[in-house]
Parts: structure tokens; sequence; C-alpha cells
């Protein structure tokens, strides 16, 4: 009977986040990112490998979303339904990991925050490796406890398979690796004996396995399409933690709740001075969820910007963990409110999330398509800038003009990258557009840094007839180029 | 009874000590160098209190670096102490329990006097204490002239004993049968000066006032006291302490100009280059102030105490004293300067609030980036200093009692005459809301300030982080007003239940139960 009831609620759990994904986030339009995953892994499997290796990601999503396409298709739903597996698995992985830490309760309510997480929810259905990545780091947190907590061959065994998938799901894992390694040396008194030559095995099996698909990497030519990063701001390090816990909102509703921050230090009075030492699954956790995101900020603001929040999901299984484990130490009249408001206060970011059109995650493409299929012509030019929009933007489009890209780009060459922009290509280039076409739709987002520029050239140049806004930073402007 | 010794037992990790002090220049730098100045007049008093509060932090690093100093101890040692219990009106009952434990003391050559100043203090109860003297079969100094107060009561009794060790506890402060065996041996050293041991309160479960006058306590005589035995700056405290009487004779005594006597006293035997030890072991067993007057008047004293030896004893100029002393003192001096930081720092969203006056622009987020995880690892270690017995309620108390330290500033500055007074051993009944005015005036002052921004800009970041900053003082400020409120349902409910609803401390839950009852 004990047992029964965390496996009802669990499921319970399961179904609702189901006909979320399934109602809600899976009718979502395809982003730029899952069009992305559809070229890569719409090719033989040698020619997955070979691409991703080429990109800034690992191959294991990839791999297995390729088989996935195999088997069910490249439609929307069959793309995300392989996230949506990972992101449902992480409801009960949540509450294993809640449960090994701490108590039934955290783990109860850390299985419900994971079911309505409007992060999650959003990430959980998005063709991407992140809702994996989510249930790797749950897992090999789990398994990373169990290690001081309940040792065993099994165990050990387990981690090392979580340390080599998480490795080959996202290069961002290295950060928990990192975490457990420097917990592990700290606090190598509460490791059973024998531990440090299983635990270096383990980590090093991480690391050969890493460091093989560095080498190919390196003989296929990596980095070859990576995405042009800002460096993170003060506001973009915030945003990381509103994301977690209510999802992606407008810039105003974010930049209200994030003002309320000085009643979190007042909180942290309350949280850490307690009169309990801290417990070392409560430090693990601390340090697992912040390490990372303070250390891709510091590799961003002084080597190369790699910071985006949802890279950063890897900090939020530990961060689940140990908030629901603070508010439970409170008496549980206190415990039991602040509960409630954190669960009522996610549900309805959640639905805010659902409900808002304008919400900062949404892309447009699936709309920017269809308008412009409706008044395209032949003698039409259609052109998308940054050029990697042309990957969500033919996955919908089927209209009766041409699709180009500006900057121009030969994606089906070897090793082609986009031609790097000029003002005087863009003058040639238009110039050539005018002799040619009519009308020229002129879908502008993801500005790598000259988007306000081309529109400004053609705006003094050519006579605008129309512009659409489909979601944040995403328009299309619509030129007159000649009067046919 | 509180745990005598969790608050003791502290081993801090150096890493965390390192990464705070690296937090602690950070975030003054940050501030000092990257923020563009808002009003300059505010700036630069932002970065005034900024360097003040580096420099707390900074000495409470260096106090906290190394906890586990070891003196020479010879358990043999057996010279000869006369024990001072110094009395001035206070119950018979609590006079005559500290005095049979005195009496009853396991040590080869003790002999115990009562210093009776209930006479010169025209206390109704001095002749009660004699009789108590006496049916106890101790000796009963009663002074018949007046001066000094405590401290005099001692120098009085110097003159008509002779051991070369004086004991001395107050008269709610019951020593244990082992306090002689366990602090004598440490003055095998002949410049050993004074030997201090915890003030612990058998009684801090009481109410909100006695738990929060321990819990503060338990910061200072947990890791403060033990990191200052490495830099010989032990604090004397007025009781629970055994004193060379070479080395008080040659410090003149106890200081009878000081209303914080025994602090002041234990600077001159420092001075003198005498040793001092701090010995991490609950020895005796005394009474936190039972009611918020007593507590406040205990918090002026103390502050004013202090800020006579920095203003009218010029602590930064006196010699004799070793640099790491000189800091000590300095440091434990300067924390009763912090009321004027803090009056800094809540008037900073009053003054957003009506004025638009901000000493920085910036974005809102950007301080949390900086602020956040400094203030996180700054609470963090003190929590594992202290072995997580640093509380919400310790931090609230503190941080409320600026307005007695700005009074004591003001009367040290000033050089007004400032009395002493014992503290009570009964709690006083009354409404001492009054003593909270100052934070209840704060509350108003903030409603409608929140009601002239929002009038001003509407529901803007900006005004929303100052409410934020606003609730963030006003949530610091309740559980103190709570204390001084009337008794009845208020102080009962609200103010053990406010903080107990964050630190749960079961004796403290069994009476918040009883008292809900009644």
């Amino acid at each position: 009977m004990e047992a029964t009831k965390p496996r009802l609620y669990i499921a319970l759990l399961v179904a609702l986040a189901a006909t979320l994904s399934f109602f809600v986030w899976m009718r979502q339009g395809i982003t730029l990112d899952e069009a992305q995953s559809v070229w890569q892994t719409s090719r033989t499997l040698p020619g997955v490998i070979n691409v991703i290796a080429k990109d800034v990601h690992v191959p294991l999503y990839f791999v297995l979303l390729h088989f996935w396409e195999l088997a069910f298709g490249t439609g929307a739903i069959a793309l995300r339904s392989l996230s949506v597996i990972f992101f449902l698995a992480s409801i009960p992985a949540m509450y294993a990991l809640g449960r090994e830490a701490y108590s039934r309760r955290v783990a109860s309510v850390a299985a419900l925050l994971t079911a309505i997480s409007p992060f999650l929810n959003w990430y959980g259905s998005e063709a991407r490796m992140y809702s994996l990545m989510f249930l790797v780091t749950a897992l090999s947190h789990l398994c990373f406890i169990r290690l001081w907590k309940r040792p065993g061959p099994a165990v050990w065994t387990a981690f090392a398979l979580t340390s080599i998938l998480g490795t080959f799901t996202h290069p961002f894992f290295v950060f928990i690796l990192f975490v457990q390694c420097a917990f592990f040396v700290m606090k190598r008194g509460i490791f059973p004996e024998g531990s440090t030559w299983r635990f270096s095995i383990s980590v090093c099996a991480a690391g050969a396995a890493a460091g093989a698909w560095l080498v190919y990497r390196h003989i296929a030519g990596a980095g070859l399409t990576n995405p042009v990063l800002a460096r993170p701001s003060s506001v973009d390090l915030s945003n990381v933690f509103s994301n977690f816990f209510i999802g992606f909102q407008s810039d105003w509703v974010n930049a209200l709740i994030l003002s309320f921050w000085p009643l979190l230090v007042l909180a942290s009075f309350t949280f850490i001075a307690r009169k309990h030492p801290p417990r070392p699954e409560t430090s693990y956790f601390a340090a697992a969820s912040f390490v990372p995101i303070a250390l891709a900020f510091v590799v961003s603001a002084t080597l190369q910007p790699i910071f985006l929040s949802r890279y950063l999901i890897i900090c939020l299984p530990s961060l689940y963990a140990l908030v629901i484990y603070l508010l439970s130490t409170y008496r549980r009249a206190t415990s039991d409110m602040l509960v409630s408001a954190l669960v009522l206060g996610m549900l309805a970011a959640l639905s805010a999330q659902a409900i808002e059109p304008s919400s900062p995650v949404k892309e447009g493409f699936r709309e920017a398509a269809a308008y412009v299929e409706q008044g395209i012509m032949p003698t039409d030019l259609f052109v998308v800038s940054a050029p990697f929009l042309t990957y969500p933007v033919e996955y919908y489009y089927r209209g009766a003009a041409r699709l180009d890209t500006f900057p121009k780009w030969e994606r089906y060459a070897k090793d082609s990258v986009p031609a790097p922009f000029s003002m005087n290509d863009l003058a040639t280039t238009s110039a050539a557009w005018a002799r040619t076409y009519n009308r020229l739709f002129l879908l502008l987002g993801y500005d790598q840094g000259y988007n306000e520029d081309i529109r400004i050239y053609m705006d003094e140049h050519y006579q605008r007839l129309d512009t659409q806004t489909f979601s944040r930073g995403l328009a299309l402007y619509v030129y007159k180029l000649r009067y046919p | 009874m509180p745990s005598k010794t969790e608050f003791l037992a502290s081993t801090p990790s150096k890493l965390i000590l390192i990464g705070n002090v690296l937090m602690v220049f950070v975030y003054f730098f940050v501030i000092l160098l990257l923020f563009p100045h808002g009003n300059e007049a505010l700036f630069w008093v932002l970065i005034a209190g900024e360097v003040f509060h580096t420099w707390q932090a900074l000495a409470y690093l260096y106090t906290v670096w190394k906890l586990d100093h070891k003196a020479e101890f010879d358990p043999d040692f057996s010279g000869a102490v006369d024990v001072f219990i110094t009395v001035c009106g206070e119950p018979v009952d609590i006079v005559e329990e500290t005095a049979r434990a005195a009496r009853d003391m396991d040590y080869p050559s003790h002999r115990v006097y009562i210093l009776n100043d209930g006479y010169v203090a025209g206390k109704d109860n001095w002749q009660e204490i004699e009789a108590a003297a006496k049916r106890l079969g101790i000796g009963c100094l009663t002074r018949r002239k007046p001066g000094g107060a405590k401290a005099g009561n001692i120098n009085n009794a110097l003159g008509d004993t002779r051991a070369p060790y004086v004991a001395v506890f107050d008269a709610d402060h019951v020593p244990h049968p082992d306090f002689l065996r366990k602090t004598m041996g440490y003055f095998r050293d002949p410049k050993m000066g004074f030997v201090q041991t915890p003030q612990y309160y058998k009684n801090a479960h009481l109410n909100a006032v006695t738990l929060s006058s321990w819990e503060q306590q338990e910061l200072f005589f947990g890791p403060i006291c033990r990191g200052k035995n490495r830099l010989d700056s032990a604090t004397m405290c007025g009781t629970n302490m055994v004193i060379s009487r070479a080395a008080l004779i040659e410090a003149g005594g106890m200081c009878q100009e000081s209303v914080a006597e025994d602090f002041a006293t234990g600077l001159f035997i420092h001075e003198h280059r005498w040793k001092s030890l701090y010995v991490p072991e609950v020895l005796a067993e005394g009474l936190a102030p039972e009611d918020f007057l007593s507590y406040t008047k205990q918090q002026f004293r103390w502050a004013r105490g202090a800020l006579d030896v920095l203003f009218r004893y010029g602590l930064v100029f006196r010699k004799g004293l070793s640099l790491g002393q000189k800091a000590q003192y300095l440091s434990s001096v300067s924390y009763f300067l912090s009321g004027i930081v803090v009056i800094m720092n809540i008037s900073l969203p009053l003054l957003f609030f009506f004025f638009d006056l901000v000493p920085v622009k910036i974005d809102t987020m950007l301080l949390a980036v900086v602020f956040v995880p400094y203030m996180f690892l700054t609470i963090g270690v003190m929590s594992t200093t202290s072995n997580g017995r640093f509380s919400f309620r310790a931090i609230s108390f503190s941080m409320c009692s600026f307005w007695i330290q700005l009074k004591a500033f003001w009367s040290a500055v000033t050089r007004q005459k400032a009395g002493f007074s014992v503290t009570s051993k009964k709690g006083l009944q009354g409404n001492f809301i009054s003593l909270a005015a100052p934070h209840i005036g704060y509350i108003a002052l903030a409603l409608a300030g929140m009601c002239v921004a929002l009038a001003r800009e509407g529901l803007s970041p900006s005004v929303v982080n100052n409410v934020a900053w606003s609730a963030f003082n006003i949530g610091m400020f309740l559980p103190y007003i709570a204390a001084a409120a009337p008794e009845g349902f208020i102080r009962t409910r609200f103010a053990l239940g406010y903080s107990a609803m964050f630190l749960p401390p079961k004796p403290l839950e069994a009476k918040l139960k009883v008292m809900v009852k009644r």
C-alpha cells in the first residue's frame, strides 16, 4: 500500500505532464534549433556524426533522434515525442533523487515541480537534447549520492554510465563532473574505503570518451557552425534563475519578479542561519546548482561566450531538490504555505507561458512561412537572414518563390559556412535581386550583428510594402524591387 | 536549557574563509570602481558604509581563521583564590544559589566573599544578603562608602582580601564545581593576567528576549572568543573569570570610570603585557535579561562602555598592545558603531521613495549579481564558524539595536554621564513598545514612501526593488518589535511564533503552547 501511493502519484504527474506536452507544447511551431536537429539527423549515421562533430554539440541525442526519425518520421509531434519521453522519465527520476537525498516529502514536491516547471515543459517538448540532459543529470546525482549512502558495484557501474552518457549528451555536463570531483576530494571522508580508485576510473572513462570525441571533432573540422553568442550580462545571469522557476515571461513581468531579489536575501537569513549543520547532500546540491552557472559565466566573460540558460539545465535537478529541501526545513505549516506558494506561482507562470503569444522563447517560423506562402508569387524572392533561419523556414515553407539566404550560404558544399556580411555585398546582391524579381520578402531574425544594417539599407533604397512581426526578433519586411 | 557545547564546536573550512575574503574585496571594489555614481554625496556615504562592512568582515575572518588555540595547563596548580560574588540588590535566593555553588567548588584553597553593594545602592535586602552569607559560612563585604559601581565594589574587596588570584561571578552566575579546577591551571604561566569562561544563559528558552540574548552570545562566546585566544586578546566579561591580583593591581584595579568596567580593565591588563585566555567550556551558568527593558539597558551599557574605550580612552593611540590585540579591540568596539551604517542602509529605500535619490545608477540585477553571492557566502561563513548556531533572531536583534547604538554613540561622543545599572534578574512586566518606536516609525515611513514612489513612476523595477529592500528591513524589525510589544497575544503568539516559524527550537515551541493555553 505504502509503495502503491507514490507510484500512483507519479503516474498522475506523468499523465499531467504528458497531457500538457501533447496538447500545448508539442503543438507550437518548430524552432530554429529543432529544424537544425532535423537537418543534422536526416542523413546516414556516419553523416549525422560527422555533421555533429562540426557543430558545437556531442552526438548522443542526435544519434537517438536519427533512429527515432527512421521509425516515426520528421513531423513535429513525432520529432518532439522523443524529448517528451525523456521529460516524463525525469519525473520519477526526480522523485528518486529527492527520496534518496532527503525524504518522501521532498521527493513528492520535486516530482511535482518537474512536472509543472514552465522551463522543463518547454524544453521537454523541444526536439533537442535538453530534456535528456536533465534526465541524465538527475540520474547522475542519484548515483553520486548513493556512492556514499548505499554504495555497491551496481551503483558504481551506473555512476560511470551516467558520466559517459552525460558527457555525450552535452558539453556542459563536464561542469557536473567538475563539481562531483571537487566534492569527492573535499568530502573524501564520507565515501567508503576504496572509493578513490573506483571514482577515478568512472571519471576517467567519461574523460576518455570525451577525449575520443574531441579528437574526432578535430579531425572532422570542429566549430564550423558555431553560433555567435553575446557576452552575458547580469540580466542574463539573473534570467537563468527566473527561467528555471517562471519560465519565459514578458520582459516587464520578468523584471518585476526579479526586482524582488532582496527578499531572497531575507529568506537566506532564515534558510542558512538555522540550527542544523548542513548535510553533505545539501552542500553537494548547492555546489551542483551554482558552480556550473558561475563557471559558465566566468568562461563567457573572459574566454568565449557560452552562456545560455538552456545549457544550464544541468543545474536544475539539484536546484529544485535544494530549494524544496530548504523549504521543508521550516516547521510544517510554514513549509506547506511556502511550497504551495511556489507551486501556485509556477502553475501561473506555466499558464502565462502557454497563453502569451509574445513569450520570448516562442519562434514564429510556422506563422511567418504561412504568411509568406499566402502572398508570394513566382516572380518574387524570399530571403532569410541570418542564413541559418533557412532551417526552420524550409521546414514549413512550401511557397511559389525561391528561398535564399543573405549573406549567401551554400549549405550543401563541403565544409560550407555563410559568407561574411559586408555592405558592398548587400548593395551588389540587392541590385541583382532587383534585376530579376519584383518583390523581396525579407525575414530577419537571430541577429548576428547586421540585421539592422540590412533593414536600413533596404528601407533607403527600396519601397517597403509591408511589415509583420511573428515573434520576438523575427520580422518580415516586404519590398518592391522593381515595377513589372 | 540550550546546548553547552554546540556553540563551541565549529571548525571552519579555510577554503570558505578565503573565498569569503575574496568576495569581500570583489564586492567592495565593484561598487567603488565599476558602478556609475548616482547622487554623489550618497555614493560616498555608501562607500563609507562599505569600508566599515569590509573592515568588520575582514576582522571577523581574521579572528576565526584558527580556533583551536592550546595553552599550557598544569592540573596540579593550586594558587589561593578569593572568589567574589558581586551583589547589588539581587534576590536573595539567586545570590544564595551562586554563593553555595562557589563555596562548594572542588578546589583546595579558595575563600568566597559576597561583595554586597546593597547598602550603598539603597537596596532593601542588603541585610538579608549579609544573613545569607552568615548562613552559608562565607565572607560578606558590605561597602559603606559608595563609588565606582561594580568596579568600585571589587576594588574595595581587593583591599580586604589577600589571595593572589581573584575569581569574579555576578550574583546570578552559578559556577560549576570544577570551575577553578579547569581555569587555575593556566596560571602556571606567571604572565597569565586573566582567564575568562563563557557567559552561558540557562534561562535562554524562557522567551524571545532571553533567546535572542543567548543566540547573540553564542556567536561571541563561540568563534569570536575562541579566535581571540590566538592573538592573546581575550575579552574580559566581568563574570565567570579569574584574574591575577598582580595584573589587576598593575592595571590600576577594575576601571571605575567606564560603565563596561570589565572590557576596559581587560584592555589595561593587556597593555601591561599580561596574557589572557578564553577557556571554551561552560563552567558557570547565569541568567539572560528576561524583559525588553533590561535587554535594552544591557545593550546600551555594553555599547557605551565599548565606545568609551574608543573615544575616551583613545584606543587607537594607546601603547602597549600588539597590532593583533589592537585590531581585536578595535573590532570589538567597532561592532557598536554598526548602528550608524544600519541607519544609513535602511534610509536608502526611503530616499528613493521620497526624493528619487540613489547612490548608484545601475540595473538592479547588476547589484544582485554581486551582492547575493557575497551575502550567501558571508552568512554561510557565519553559520559554519558558529557551528550552525547563528540564528535569524540574533541577526534581527543585532540589526535592530541600531537605535541603542546610535544613542550610545551620541552619549559617548558628547561625554554624557552614564550610570551603571545592574541587569534585572527577574522579568519586568510592562509595555516596552516605545523602545521600538524608531522601528515602527520606519515601517510607517516606508509605507508612505511606497505610495509616493508608486504615484511618481508606477510599478517600475526600481520601485519594486526598493519596496523589496523596505520589506527586507521590516522583516528584520518584526521579531524585535514583537518582543517589545505588551504582554498578550502579540507578545506570545507573534514574538515567539514569528521567529519560531523560521527557527523552531523545541523548548520554545513548548513554551509558546503553554503561554497560548494560558
